[in-house]
């Protein structure tokens, strides 16, 4: 009976942990990972699963030849989850590969990269 | 030539030791290790596994019933080295009566020896104390102080190439001991296990995202293998289990379900379960409890 009492206990402790935060993984891609874009994006948008801190957050955009690059990751407004990476004309078809690398809230770095291609 | 291996080995394992330090909480580069509920991970990690409750049959004949409720506290020292402090308690219904009380409790003493972020790639060192006579022989606690230096690791599938990709979410870890019983005469032992895992949130943050709920996509179904391997004895077979279940991987913690079916017939004949909640402390307490004492 007590060893029940203390696992309530330490759970209800951990559980009220509210200020906690935690590793950033990347919940949501637009283009979404592995798909294929029917029209040339203008933006990457990545979505986290934990706010991160945008400045110091690193995102690369690698593409075709032809390819006009990409701009620093930046903030969005109202959504501390989310970066948003400018992709300059022309994004011509082929694959893409976005590479991340940041910084959450609570200090935890975290990275990865995925794929998405340009149709036709 | 055998004085040259060490010289071979340093050089294989050269390249691991350039790649960047990973992360607490079993993650190297792209691959996060969920905690595993039979086999230990190979992170060195401030988490905490309480409540694990498992239940099953013996392997007796007429079986017993036994509920183990057991918890693992692991706190790391340094960003590598860390200690784990562990305990069960077990209730055993026999055909003669009741009885319970705790196995003998264990200590950890873990090093994260390598990782390799471009092979998704972790492979950790460790010492594991059993402590005799600190538990009730009526559940089978030994008298015995147990050593079992052991070898973990995890290497993901992430650099299988592009036409392999669906294969990418694949991880296996596992596990190798060498039981060793301090009393004289007391029967050696092979402890390994592996765990076999398909991550979701990997297939879907890097592979392809099939746009499933986040909640499917934090989802690693697994099967995991343990055995025991008695040493010097002959034609003994080893008793263990195979594990498949799921684990559900949130952002402070984690919940883990498997079914225990018996490897052999000195393994029981009947499926028991076992159950985890399984809490990041380096998340939950990242500035306290969370972080390196060193």
């Amino acid at each position: 009976m007590r060893i029940s009492h203390l696992i309530l206990a330490t759970a209800l402790a951990l559980g009220t942990a509210g200020a906690a935060q935690a590793h950033a993984f990347l919940d949501r891609a637009e283009p979404r990972v592995g798909s294929l874009a029917t029209k040339p994006p203008t933006a990457v948008r990545l979505t986290f699963t934990e706010g991160v801190e945008a400045v110091f957050c690193h995102v690369t955009v690698t593409g075709p030849p032809g390819f006009g690059g990409a701009g620093p990751a930046r903030a969005v407004p109202g959504d501390p989850k989310s970066l948003v990476v400018e992709l300059r004309a022309p994004a011509p078809p082929g694959a893409y590969v976005v590479r991340w690398r940041v910084l959450s809230v609570d200090t935890h770095v975290t990275e990865g990269d995925f794929n998405f291609r340009v149709g036709p | 030539m055998t004085s040259k291996l060490p010289a071979l080995a340093a050089l294989a394992l050269a390249p691991l030791c350039w790649a960047s330090a990973a992360a607490a909480h079993g993650i190297v580069g792209d691959r996060f290790f969920p905690a595993t509920l039979i086999t230990d991970d190979p992170a060195v990690a401030d988490e905490l596994s309480l409540p694990t409750i498992d239940g099953f049959k013996t392997a007796d004949d007429p079986p017993n019933t036994q509920v183990d409720i057991s918890g693992e506290w692991s706190k790391r020292l340094t960003s590598r080295f860390g200690v784990s402090f562990d305990g069960a308690w077990t209730d055993l219904k026999t055909p003669s009566g009741d009885v319970s009380g705790f196995q003998n409790f264990g200590t950890t003493f873990k090093y994260l020896a390598a990782t390799n972020v471009p092979h998704e790639l972790m492979v950790s060192v460790g010492l594991e104390v059993e402590w005799g006579k600190t538990g009730d022989p009526r559940v089978g606690a030994d008298s015995t102080t147990t050593l079992t230096p052991t070898l973990y690791f995890g290497k993901g599938a992430g650099d299988l190439p592009a036409s392999l990709a669906w294969a990418r979410p694949f991880a296996l870890t596992g596990v190798i001991g060498y039981s060793v019983p301090l009393e004289h005469d007391a029967t050696r032992s092979l402890e390994t296990g592996f765990a076999l895992e398909y991550s979701l949130r990997y297939l879907a943050s890097h592979v392809r995202d099939l746009g499933l709920p986040t909640v499917v996509n934090q989802l690693t179904p697994l099967i995991e293998v343990q055995l025991q391997t008695p040493l010097g004895v002959a034609r003994t077979p080893a008793p263990g289990t195979i594990n498949p279940g799921v684990l559900w991987s949130g952002q402070h913690m984690q919940l883990g379900l498997e079914a225990m079916v018996p490897i052999n017939s000195a393994s029981g004949h009947n499926v028991g379960a076992v159950f985890q909640v399984h809490w990041f402390l380096d998340d939950l307490f990242p500035k306290s409890l969370g972080k390196p004492i060193w």
